[in-house]
């Protein structure tokens, strides 16, 4: 609260003797925007479909933004980001049998196969934190007209899954174990993770107090870089690693390229 | 001749001398520039808009509708434009006289008089043009140079002619067809089909001029008269007199211009009628006089007049139109023109201050600009909206070899003095126009501003100047020469030294400035304000920079471009003039721009709008001042507008050298006074769509009083002119006017 209080307080002291005019002498912004774009290979909170089958979704991010114009094409942003999205389960078949090699079955304790119902994907949610900074085109004010903005954010993670449907696959082992059900890690994992993003956009002022922003954002997540994406299961040593793996990916497909509109208002 | 012949011949010779005397009395001392008067009339308060939706209702059907409505609406803004300009003027003494004569021209056909409107705008170019909806525009500089009133009635009779068949528009849509091919009256290459527009053009004048004659003929007007009617347009480029200039204008007792400056015999006048004209709208005057002259005649030309006005109305209607063709030039920077137009009417009113006010200006004008030619070096160029433009526009005094006639002496003069002379001799005109008029402050602070210029400029101090005169020194000499014959004293050799200086000093021309103001050093008020001036020198560390190292200035200029930015950076102004803002909204269309001047009209109400919203939420107090809304009873905001319009004019003309603006004027002074305020403030926009949208958006603050930019700012944006980009443009300049330095 104090240093809210103290952030506020400089921001004020900064606006009376600043020469950045923002709009109409407003420089704050505090809006909400979405994120959003058509997921091909989904899928959503709700799924319909393993992973391997398309699941038509659309892929959305909620987002509180507060903005403040520090120089007159210059904005700093804060955000805070919510995602709610699917973790498809793998069904580890292939034609019709254990695909033993696959990277699609689960390491527990060797290779395992998930036996619940896939219309019901795991859910995973994301909360992350950004910190960027919107620099307008020549010629424009902040927070009017086109911008770019580089950010930087915080991802912080959370699945949770159904680890009670799992089977181990028989033929795999010499232990004579029955194909029978198995619980498959905790059930829930967090994982942080970070992400660079870069916008390209429009902010317009209406009735002099509200700000519609609407763009397109490309994000970067450096953690699911070529390799990570590529490699086999030699990379995952638990199911921890794996579920990571896999969330890390999802997001980053969610994040890669997003469409969105805000609508905001001019605060002080 | 008979009795009554004699008695007609002397009466009229008592009624000519009486009138040329209650002239000459009544510019004897001053003369006031031309306002308008009376309540507006209704086609100026209507929108290009109204004025455009009426029209098109006329044009009917048929093929070239679309072109004609094209035309009718871009005739009709800048119809509008030129009537809200300030340049038109409404019931003043030329226009009512103008009118009169039109009366008298068309007296036997009321219908189209009633069609007609006819006003005098102030330009100093010898010229007339008409629009087809029936306004006639004739410019004071011509009135200044016609002989009787047969010929001002033969010139709205040719403009009356391009009204009547609609020439304008006629023009437009076989341009139109021209560049499209599809013209049947020239189907040649594209290079014949450009030179077929001028043609084209040609044809309508000569039409203008036939006709014209023709409706001279049906009125009472002397056709004989008409001969001299193109040796006007043949030698408009002339001054409206031919008077001998002497160099004695500027001199007195002590001040004496030496002959070198002083051209012994000047060009005659070789003006060539005949010249190629294949890419002129106009024919040329050899042609046009051809066709006319041969038609000059009438069998009762002996019962027609030169004047059915009158004489005495011509005449004082023409030294009106002279009198404001010499504050025209001072505005149209035509400095050369201002003085020896003022000269000319200077020697029939020797105390006319209003005329002296001329000379001086215009000479403190050249004098600053030849000053600061070489102090300003690196100049920027101010460009807004490709519409007006603060540019660098050093003034030089045009090439004398160039000039015809006596006032090619002035001229020479003026071009082979140096901006110490230059300065001298103009700080010495107004001085002593000061001091004949010592309660006007214009001259005052005029002279104000040469004394600094002479200090800061061109470093002449008053210990430059001799207090005593050539002749006195010789005297002196001569006397101290001979009591030395007698004396065995020994003399030094720093003395022989300065003596035998002074000698040739004594004995050449050259340094003629060191005596100019021998006279004036005996007046205690000269040298107060001389020495005053001294104490406020301003540019020490301008001229410090010329010694300093690389490093040091670079230092230098850093520190006064930080100084300079701390300066116009907040400005801390109260209260600001409005003038009307400046829209534009263009579309490009196969590469030609389209206007769109409907929307342009409603934009410019639209930013004006957000000007007044955003000074609103700055606390920053301002006026309007521009001629939207105006109602018939508002005359006076049309005045003002007039005032404003003249006072951008000429700074525009001036470019980037504030320190060639004229000191103040009684118009801005009292507009200052009245509004408690010496900020104007102008912005605008430019907006043009090709595949994109373009906008071109400027502000520009001016210091009334000064001429001083005190902030101007452009932006160039790739985006649509929205009503939230606008305005957070002008809220930020508007911050910057209104906040304080911290």
């Amino acid at each position: 609260m104090r240093f809210t209080i103290s952030l506020l307080f400089v921001l004020l002291f900064y606006s009376a003797n600043s020469q950045v005019s923002g709009y109409m002498g407003k420089r704050a912004v505090i809006g909400y925007s979405n994120y959003f774009m058509l997921g091909l290979k989904g899928p959503g909170p709700v799924n319909s479909a393993p992973s391997d089958d398309p699941s038509l979704t659309i892929n959305n991010a909620h987002c509180l933004n507060f903005e403040y114009a520090y120089k007159q094409r210059k904005m700093v942003c804060l955000s805070a980001q919510y995602i709610r999205t699917g973790l498809a389960y793998d069904k580890g078949i292939q034609n019709g049998f254990f695909d033993s090699g696959s990277s699609e079955l689960y390491p527990y304790p060797g290779s395992s196969r998930y036996s619940g119902s896939f219309s019901k994907p795991a859910l995973l949610t994301s909360i992350n934190f950004g910190l960027g900074v919107k620099m307008f085109k020549n010629g424009f004010i902040a927070p009017t007209g086109r911008y770019r903005k580089l950010e930087v954010l915080l991802l912080f993670e959370k699945l949770e899954y159904d680890s009670q449907n799992f089977k181990v696959d028989v033929t795999e082992y010499s232990s004579q174990e029955d194909d029978t059900l198995k619980v498959l890690g905790k059930g829930e994992y967090s994982y942080k993770n970070i992400a660079f993003a870069y916008t390209i956009g429009k902010q317009r002022i209406l009735k002099d107090k509200f700000v519609l922003d609407f763009g397109i954002r490309f994000a970067y997540t450096p953690s699911m870089n070529i390799i990570t994406v590529a490699a086999s299961d030699a990379y995952v040593s638990d199911v921890e690693g794996y579920f990571r793996r896999a969330s890390n990916l999802r997001i980053a497909r969610q994040q890669l390229f997003n469409l969105h509109v805000g609508l905001g208002f001019l605060a002080f | 001749m008979g009795k009554s012949m004699y008695k007609k011949i002397i009466f009229v010779w008592i009624v000519f001398l009486f009138f040329s005397r209650v002239l000459v009395a009544q510019y004897a001392t001053n003369y006031i520039p031309l306002k308008s008067s009376g309540a507006l009339p209704e086609e100026f308060l209507k929108t290009a808009r109204s004025l455009s939706e009426e029209d098109i209702k006329n044009i009917g059907y048929g093929t070239d509708r679309m072109a004609k409505q094209q035309f009718t609406i871009s005739s009709n803004y800048f119809l509008r434009d030129l009537l809200l300009s300030g340049d038109v003027l409404i019931n003043d003494p030329l226009g009512i006289y103008v009118n009169k004569v039109a009366d008298e021209l068309l007296k036997n056909n009321p219908e189209l008089r009633k069609q007609i409107h006819i006003y005098v705008t102030k330009s100093p170019h010898v010229n007339a043009h008409a629009f087809d909806k029936g306004f006639i525009f004739i410019n004071a500089g011509l009135l200044a140079q016609l002989e009787n009133e047969a010929q001002l009635a033969y010139v709205i009779s040719h403009e009356l002619t391009h009204v009547v068949k609609k020439h304008s528009v006629n023009q437009y849509i076989e341009n139109m067809k021209l560049e499209r091919g599809t013209s049947t009256y020239e189907t040649g290459s594209y290079e014949a089909r450009n030179i077929a527009k001028y043609r084209f053009s040609q044809e309508n004048e000569t039409e203008a001029d036939a006709e014209g004659l023709v409706r001279i003929k049906e009125s009472g007007y002397s056709v004989k008269a008409l001969s001299g009617a193109f040796d006007v347009l043949q030698y408009s480029y002339l001054p409206f007199e031919l008077v001998d200039f002497k160099k004695s204008f500027f001199e007195d007792e002590y001040l004496i211009l030496p002959d070198t400056v002083f051209l012994k015999k000047t060009s005659e006048i070789k003006s060539n009628d005949d010249y190629d004209d294949s890419k002129s709208t106009h024919p040329n005057i050899r042609k046009r006089r051809g066709a006319v002259e041969p038609e000059l005649v009438v069998s009762d030309e002996a019962s027609r007049k030169k004047y059915l006005v009158s004489e005495e109305e011509f005449k004082k209607a023409r030294e009106i139109a002279r009198f404001e063709s010499c504050r025209l030039y001072l505005i149209d920077r035509d400095y050369v023109n201002a003085i020896y137009a003022s000269y000319i009417l200077l020697e029939k009113y020797p105390e006319n201050l209003y005329l002296k006010k001329i000379v001086a200006k215009a000479l403190y004008n050249i004098a600053v600009s030849e000053s600061s030619s070489d102090r300003i070096k690196s100049r920027y160029s101010f460009n807004i909206a490709n519409n007006a433009r603060l540019s660098s526009k050093s003034y030089s005094i045009p090439d004398y070899e160039r000039i015809e006639g006596p006032s090619q002496r002035l001229y020479y003069m003026l071009d082979n003095l140096d901006a110490k002379e230059l300065n001298t001799i103009a700080l010495s005109y107004a001085y002593k126009a000061y001091k004949k008029n010592p309660e006007d402050v214009v001259l005052s602070s005029l002279t104000d501003s040469l004394f600094s210029e002479m200090v800061n400029s061109n470093e002449l101090y008053i210990g430059d100047f001799s207090k005593s005169s050539k002749a006195q020194l010789v005297a002196v000499d001569t006397v101290k020469a001979a009591v030395e014959v007698d004396t065995t004293a020994e003399e030094s050799k720093y003395s022989k030294i300065k003596k035998q200086q002074q000698k040739v000093e004594i004995t050449t021309d050259e340094n003629f400035t060191k005596y100019a103001f021998v006279g004036l050093l005996q007046d205690n008020e000269f040298v107060k304000r001389y020495t005053r001036a001294a104490k406020g020198l301003t540019r020490k560390a301008e001229e410090k920079k010329d010694n300093l190292t690389y490093k040091e200035r670079r230092k230098l200029e850093e520190q006064i471009a930080k100084e300079n930015k701390n300066k116009y950076t907040l400005l801390g102004i109260e209260k600001v003039l409005f003038l009307e803002p400046f829209y534009m909204k263009a579309k490009s269309v196969g590469g030609e721009e389209m206007i769109n001047y409907f929307e342009s009209e409603e934009k410019q109400v639209k930013l004006l709008e957000i000007e007044k919203k955003c000074a609103e939420r700055l606390k920053l107090s301002y006026e309007i001042v521009g001629t939207k809304n105006m109602t018939t009873a508002d005359i006076d905001r049309y005045n003002l507008n007039s005032i404003l319009n003249d006072w951008l004019t000429e700074r525009f003309n001036h470019g980037d050298n504030p320190d060639e603006l004229i000191v103040g004027t009684d118009e801005t002074k009292s507009l200052i006074e009245k509004y408690g305020t010496k900020y104007l403030a102008w912005s605008g926009v430019y907006n043009e769509k090709s595949r994109k949208s373009h906008n071109t958006y400027f502000f520009i603050l001016f210091n009334l009083e000064t001429g001083e930019v005190m902030k101007y700012e452009t932006r160039y944006t790739k985006s649509k002119d929205t009503s939230d980009l606008i305005t957070s443009f002008v809220y930020n300049s508007l911050m910057h006017v209104a906040k304080k330095p911290k």
